[in-house]
């Protein structure tokens, strides 16, 4: 039998298996640094895949043709008032405004901020027509489409769609470049 | 109880950073993955903003600077597991040294 007082004081060497399970169950709700050094790396590796995803969309961006589409008579719309119509396809809401001095001008209805639709105003806060977001109180210039107040400022530009009026009817016939005055 | 006289136990030199070293080091790692994935995700919102707007050139440049920040990042991970390796090598090697001379000793005694 071994005499234990010959091997030298020593503490027990620990179980192959604490190597794998080094925690009590305790211990296993903290995240080490390591292990969040390492989420954050799978995070890294998603944002450079979302980054991906964008180029592969621009690669691929296909062109729309513009086209004519026509929405209404002129006697359809008095001064002041507005409506919805779908431009260039039926899944793409618009919106046709006649101005207080009879001009038609129309925009995409999505907002760029967060694609709430947005809606005509005669008379925003006393300063005149705009076009309103009401999620966030954004608000639109009328004549170019650009962001003035809200979320928008910072954003790009309502898109502007090209209107042509003829024969009493009001068509829209492409987009205007982005953030530009109505001629 | 002390060892038997005449036995000598190396206590051999660790070949990875101490303790408080590995602590600063995984924190530094941390703070540089952050700052990273930070980057990462302002260039990922400036970048669909800029393709909205139709500018369809700089997604290639962004998508380069993204999958840089990515291989730097993973590059940090990489060298703090190979260290974390190499720790756990040392220890397992202590220990088998230690089995290996209480075995020894074990045997000494029989003879």
């Amino acid at each position: 039998m071994t005499d234990k007082s010959l091997i030298p004081d020593e503490e027990p060497v620990p179980p192959k298996w604490r190597e794998d399970f080094p925690f009590e169950s305790e211990g296993d709700d903290y995240i080490s640094r390591r292990d969040f050094t390492r989420f954050l790396c799978v995070v890294s590796a998603g944002l450079a895949t979302g980054n991906g995803w964008v180029l592969w969309k621009s690669l691929h961006r296909k062109t729309v043709a513009t086209q004519t589409v026509e929405i209404c008579k002129t006697t359809d719309l008095q001064p002041g008032k507005w409506r919805v119509f779908n431009y260039p396809d039926e899944k793409t809401p618009a919106i046709l405004v006649r101005r207080l001095n009879g001009e038609f001008t129309a925009f995409l209805q999505q907002c760029t901020h967060l694609s709430c639709p947005v809606a005509y105003e005669a008379n925003r806060d006393g300063k005149g027509e705009a076009i309103s977001c009401h999620c966030h109180n954004g608000c639109f210039d009328i004549d170019t489409g650009r962001g003035v107040s809200g979320p928008p400022r910072e954003l790009r530009p309502l898109p502007r769609i090209e209107i042509r009026v003829a024969d009493g009817k009001v068509a829209a016939v492409g987009f205007a470049a982005s953030g530009e005055k109505k001629s | 109880m002390s060892p038997e006289k005449g036995s000598t136990m190396q206590i051999p030199t660790p070949d990875y950073p101490n303790r408080a070293g590995v602590a600063a080091s995984e924190t530094a790692r941390l703070a540089f993955v952050a700052l990273f994935c930070v980057f990462q995700y302002w260039l990922l919102t400036a970048t669909l903003e800029a393709y909205q707007q139709g500018n369809v050139t700089l997604p290639l440049g962004a998508f380069i600077a993204s999958v840089g920040c990515f291989l730097l990042a993973a590059g940090l991970v990489a060298v703090g597991e190979f260290a974390l390796f190499k720790q756990q090598k040392f220890l397992r090697s202590i220990r088998a040294g230690n089995q290996n001379q209480l075995n020894t000793m074990e045997n000494h005694k029989h003879v």
